[in-house]
């Protein structure tokens, strides 16, 4: 017994030993090399069972990998590989370095908290070098070769399987991406078996899918093909390398490793405008792969004699199997490798890989570098905005809306991404705002009126004297009995302390308040009704977040001016800091959200008030602010604006910029498979989360923004409320 | 012994025609620069001018603006390996003096003659700065230091360059002019031709006659811009001044633009070498020679009596081209060609061409009688220079305002009813026509009119055109607005205005606020 449990502990002990040494190489050979660490376990984690029974085969990968690793470092200095500037931007920049560097060093990767991009422009960081000078480089050869996929062309998916999903949808096969993975590994193994090549056509594959599910091969082909040259899109990056290069007469090939026949890439260059070429290599037509090097020992036979350079994203069939062969080569990163660590997790599987495909496509091809406020539209709005616009499109057709109102200022973004997706459906944009509503509302809700305009005033961090409140909502007449009644001066500052004494004096004065307010509503109907016209019924948009605006409209529409139409009012999200303020109108289906309210998306309402400090809001405004001033209302006939917040236009304009490309891109794809613009609020919303995940983007972009909790304006002091004002009292 | 040292085409081909004219029977060392060595790989060949020939590192990229020591290392390593010493040479011909060989004489105040870098440029040094300022500020700082951009380098002992290619009112004392062509010329016709064989196996160019040759520069390769605005650059340039000439290109050696593709109709050549060749290989003599702002045509401006410049000015606001080319339409529109224009704060080589071409190619408007006297183009200009009360009330006297974007402010400027009462809009319509090569961007633009004369306003209200054009891909057109288009379009103006102007406030607010802050 004893000598038995002496062995249990040796063995134990060694098998601690081992342990401690496998990960030990485990740490130096991968952990340790943050390029051969993300494919390696990538690798790994998507190829699960093959791993398990083929471990040798995953070793003679990561020593592909280590090798590709070393040649790396020696190359960077002339490959196409983006450097990353972060280091050297986090000594520039107010940002801290990125947790990905330092806080979650030690997690394993699966484990580690994704986070976005921190370090300002994202694009910036992984810049390329530009197509001129890299078409420069190329001049000295005489043969220059391309991979096709992901380099050459480029598609809107940020895994190149998750489009079998589209393929799926078009021929109405449940669980399609799986079936059409496997049908391709059974093909290569059967293939394998009979040729001793892997390499196989589509055919090949469709016949493992005719097996499986009773498809009829050609009908399959066809579906795959077009969805392919819907998705696929020509790299611009590579399209102007083309050009210059054909203008000094270079020889042009292609080279694939694809299960696509010649005469089918052909096509599918053809459809992305890509005709101007020399020849074209694919694997499955010479039975050979750029991976194993013979498709490249193809390429010097047929030009012997001349310098030959080879450009591709994947490390072994594009670089190692090359250079092995003295072939020159330039390594262009997958765009989808560069962005996918960066991209909202959390997503529904489709939209959320269409989603990302779009902004790594965009923004790490090559072409531009774009400023953060551009990517902070383009990356956490663009989504979010047009999954509301299309929200919006259905509800009016499904509730027979005659005219949309987008509310001002949020939206202004709203109906410039509408119109560019819709063309059915009349709007209009509509200067309102919640000073707007509460005075023309006021006669109804007393209440929001005065707490608007003296609980919030008096905790606004930017005091307003009595007189600056008077003056904004024209109620100067009221000036000298204030001073006669209530004892406070104009001048003097409204405090929590005098406030009740203020709301006292209001209320005094309620009724020729409300019969002072009677001139400018009239100006108020005459402008809405000159707005809604004939209309019977109308959707008001507006971002959120009690609803009060669009609320207010339908009040006056509906009730006080009975104006014989109905009014549905649509938010972007409902949130408010008296939870249950707005619960009936939800209830009864007046207002309608598309992200989140109490009783929606309840995980996001309570993520959206819980992290942060509830400071979210103010980053998800950013996304529908708008260059021009406030809505104040009207006197005698005219529009009064508050102080313009001329220091966040330019911001602004950079925002909206990266939303409405992020919405042109996305359409025209999405247009060939229009189930693509069925964007759950919950989709729309991921982005956005992400970008909150961690405070340190959302701050270095906008502490320094104006940013105006409350109604009206300090008018004698001029002075905005900053973002950091709010901030750095909750010690953000 | 003659020492020349070189760092371009232009430059090697000087010091050869330089050796063969004044000092056929001297020895002399060449030293080429890595970067020709790149280029000609048939440099050997040049043993027929320089009993030797030596590459070297022309890099010079100090750390600050002391000059690195290393540097004098390198040279001296080079000149012992090469079994020579500086001191050796009666003569130093430095050509490109702002490379690390003109650092190395300058510090070690060894007499040497100054090459201007290009024809003219010994008078307008800043093109040469601006080009050195997108590679390194410390290089600048050197260079001046040093006088290497403009030869006022106390060890310069003479400044050679192209006296008629300066900048009017340019004299120095120590100028001496060398003329490539005419000493080119004047060789013996065999001498010449192997000249030219060194740099292009070509020996006649075909070219239709009257042509006009394009003389291109490498903008995007020298980082004055991307490529894309340099193809939109060479797209405007073409579609504005030569719609409908025999166009033949001659891109800069360094310039990797698709001409070809980009301009399918004319003739593209891609042999490489200096144009200083163009009277000894074109098969005939081109109509008109034209460029942007190449130095190139300095030199040739003695041979062919028509060649046309704009200016360094243009490529940095070539997108105001269409506003341009709408206010001289104004000008052809509401004055006879005779009458007379000024501008201010404008590229004046763009209108007067523009003029010029208006006069050429149409006939003119037949108005009996001119409603005003003269027209002011405004844009890039200081209001409180530029824009006096006299020129706002006389009526003989109309303004266009650009409005390109600089200096919008001086709309402000404009007494508030005189705006609204005077202020005519004239909103540029831009329509895409063409999918591939397309490069500018479809925003409307708006330039502003500004007159008390009635019949004139009158006039101008009425006004429209439509312009295609062709390469850019663009239709441009103007059509008459409506009144409450006019007044919304200036009102944007005005906000437009105000936007900038509070801007400017705001940072300047902030920039004192921080510097106080600081003070505390």
């Amino acid at each position: 017994m004893r000598v038995f449990s002496q062995f249990i502990r040796k063995r134990l002990a060694y098998g601690i030993v081992m342990k401690s040494i496998k990960n030990k190489l485990y740490d130096f050979l991968v952990t340790s090399r943050p390029l051969v660490r993300d494919r390696y376990q990538n690798y790994v984690c998507s190829n699960k069972e093959y791993h398990k029974n083929h471990r040798f085969r995953s070793w003679v990968y990561l020593y592909h990998l280590l090798k590709f690793d070393k040649a790396q470092k020696k190359l960077s200095k002339f490959s196409l590989v983006p450097s990353n500037v972060s280091n050297s931007q986090s000594r520039s920049s107010a940002v801290t370095p990125s947790p990905r560097k330092s806080d979650c060093k030690s997690l394993p990767v699966n484990q580690r908290l994704r986070l976005p991009y921190l370090d300002g422009s994202e694009s910036f960081a992984f810049k390329r070098e530009e197509p001129i000078f890299f078409a420069k480089r190329l001049m000295p050869f005489d043969i220059i070769s391309f991979d096709i996929f992901d380099t050459l062309i480029l598609r809107t998916f940020s895994n190149p399987t998750d489009l079998f999903m589209v393929v799926g949808n078009k021929l109405n096969l449940t669980n399609f991406k799986k079936i059409r993975i496997d049908a391709e590994k059974e093909a290569r193994s059967i293939s394998l078996a009979l040729t001793g090549s892997s390499e196989i056509t589509l055919e090949d594959i469709y016949k493992q899918i005719q097996y499986r599910t009773g498809l009829n091969i050609k009908q399959g082909v066809e579906a795959e093909l077009s969805t392919e040259a819907d998705f696929c899109f020509p790299n611009q990056y590579f399209v102007d390398v083309l050009k210059i290069l054909k203008e000094f007469n270079k020889t042009i090939i292609f080279t694939s490793d694809m299960y696509l026949s010649k005469a089918q890439i052909t096509k599918l260059l053809y459809s992305c405008g890509i005709v101007d070429y020399d020849n074209l290599y694919i694997s499955c037509e010479y039975g050979c792969s750029k991976r194993s090097g013979n498709l490249f020992k193809q390429l010097k036979f047929d030009y012997p004699n001349k310098s030959i350079v080879h450009i591709g994203d994947n490390p072994i069939s594009d670089y190692s199997s090359a250079k092995e062969l003295g072939i020159n080569t330039f390594f262009y990163k997958n765009c989808h490798e560069i962005g996918n660590p960066f991209r909202a997790d959390g997503m529904s599987d489709l939209i959320g890989s269409f989603y990302s495909g779009i902004v790594n496509t965009h923004l790490h091809n090559g072409i531009n570098v774009f400023n953060p406020y551009y990517e902070y539209g383009f990356i956490y709005g663009g989504l979010y905005i047009l999954g509301f616009c299309n929200w919006i499109h259905k509800k009016s057709k499904l509730e027979n809306i005659d005219k949309i109102l987008f509310l001002s200022r949020d939206g202004d973004i709203y109906k410039k991404v509408y119109n560019i997706l819709f063309n059915d459906s009349p709007n209009e944009y509509v200067l309102w705002s919640r000073i707007a509503n509460t005075k023309y509302t006021m006669e109804h809700n007393k209440d929001d009126f005065l707490t608007r305009m003296v609980t919030h005033k008096a905790l606004s961090p930017i005091p307003s004297t009595f007189k600056d409140i008077l003056v904004s909502i024209q109620l100067d007449f009221l000036l000298p009995l204030l001073e006669k009644t209530s004892k406070l001066k104009g001048s003097s500052l409204l405090t929590q302390e005098n406030k009740i004494l203020f709301e006292k004096f209001l209320s005094n004065h309620w009724d020729s308040i409300v019969e002072n307010m009677q001139t400018d509503c009239e100006t108020a109907r005459l402008y809405l009704s000159s707005i809604i016209g004939a209309s019977k019924k109308i959707a008001v948009i507006d971002v959120g977040w009690l609803g009060s605006g669009p609320l207010g409209i339908k009040y006056l529409v509906e009730e006080k001016w009975k104006m014989n139409c109905n009014v549905k009012c649509l938010l972007a999200a409902s949130h408010f800091y008296i939870p249950e303020s707005n619960i009936n109108e939800i209830m009864n289906e007046d207002i309608e959200t598309y992200i989140f309210s109490r009783m929606y998306n309840r995980n996001l309402y309570d993520t959206h008030k819980k992290s942060n400090k509830g400071t979210n809001n103010i980053f998800f405004e950013f996304f529908s602010q708008s260059c021009s001033p406030s809505f104040n209302g009207f006197s005698n006939g005219s529009f009064l604006f508050d102080m313009p917040e001329i220091n966040n236009y330019e911001i602004t304009r950079d925002i909206h910029s990266g939303i409405l490309d992020f919405c042109k891109i996305y359409r025209s794809f999405a247009n060939k498979s229009p189930y693509l613009f069925n964007i759950s609020g919950y989709d729309a919303y991921m982005p956005f989360r992400f970008a909150i995940r961690d405070i340190r983007l959302v701050k270095s972009l906008f502490e320094h923004c104006s940013f105006s909790r409350n109604v009206g304006v300090n008018l004698s002091g001029q002075k905005q409320e900053t973002v950091s004002d709010i901030l750095n009292p909750l010690k953000i | 012994m003659i020492l020349y040292s070189v760092i371009s085409s232009l430059h090697l081909l000087n010091a050869i025609t330089h050796k063969c004219s004044f000092h056929e029977k001297t020895p002399s060392v060449l030293l080429i620069s890595h970067f020709l060595f790149d280029k000609y790989p048939n440099f050997n060949s040049l043993t027929l001018y320089f009993e030797k020939i030596v590459v070297f590192s022309a890099h010079l990229l100090p750390k600050t603006d002391s000059y690195p020591e290393s540097n004098d290392t390198y040279f001296l390593d080079l000149f012992r390996k090469n079994n020579f010493s500086i001191s050796d040479f009666s003569e130093i011909h430095v050509m490109g003096a702002h490379y690390s060989f003109g650092a190395y004489v300058a510090h070690n105040n060894i007499p040497f003659f100054f090459w201007e870098d290009a024809a003219g440029l010994l008078s307008r040094k800043n093109i040469v700065i601006e080009i050195d300022r997108k590679f390194s500020e410390t290089k600048i700082l050197l260079c001046e230091k040093y006088g290497l951009y403009d030869g006022s380098s106390p060890s310069v002992i003479g400044k050679i360059g192209l006296i008629s290619a300066q900048v009017q009112g340019f004299s120095d004392e120590t100028f001496i002019g060398f003329d490539t062509i005419k000493e080119l010329l004047s060789l013996n016709s065999n001498v010449s031709k192997l000249i030219v064989s060194f740099f292009t196996s070509v020996e006649k160019i075909d070219i239709p006659l009257s042509s006009t040759i394009v003389l291109t520069q490498h903008l995007a390769n020298l980082r004055v811009m991307s490529l894309y605005d340099q193809i939109l650059l060479y797209q405007n340039f073409v579609d504005y001044f030569f719609p409908a000439e025999s166009l033949v290109i001659k891109p800069h050696p360094d310039d990797l633009l698709f001409y070809s593709r980009l301009f399918p109709s004319a003739i593209v050549i891609h042999e490489k070498f200096p144009s200083e060749f163009f009277p000894l290989i074109l098969s005939n003599k081109p109509k008109l020679i034209a460029t942007i702002s190449s130095t190139a045509i300095n030199g040739l401006r003695g041979y062919y009596e028509n060649t046309f410049s704009l200016s360094d000015q243009f490529v940095q606001n070539f997108q105001a081209i269409h506003r341009y080319y709408v206010s001289v339409l104004l000008w052809n529109y509401i004055l006879s060609p005779s009458l007379f224009y000024r501008g201010l704060g404008v590229i004046d080589s763009v209108v007067e061409r523009m003029i010029e071409n208006f006069k050429t190619n149409t006939t003119t408007n037949s108005k009996e009688e001119p409603y005003i006297s003269s027209l002011y183009f405004f844009d890039d200009i200081n209001v409180s220079s530029g824009l006096s009360r006299d020129l706002l009330e006389d009526r003989d006297i109309s303004l266009v305002f650009l409005n390109s974007g600089k200096s919008p402010n001086y709309l402000l400027e404009l007494p508030k009813e005189a705006m609204l009462q005077n202020l005519i809009p004239i909103r540029i319509i831009k329509k895409q026509i063409k999918q591939v090569d397309f490069y500018s961007d479809e925003f409307s633009e708006i330039i502003y009119f500004y007159s008390k004369n009635e019949r004139c306003k009158k006039m101008v209200e009425k006004f429209e055109f439509s312009k295609e054009l062709p390469h850019t891909g663009l239709v441009i057109s103007v059509k008459p607005l409506s009144p409450e288009e006019q007044r919304i379009l200036v009102l944007e103006g005005i906000l437009a205005a105000t936007e900038k102007r509070l801007q400017y406030q705001t940072s300047v607010n902030s920039e004192l606020a921080k510097a106080l802050e600081n003070r505390k």
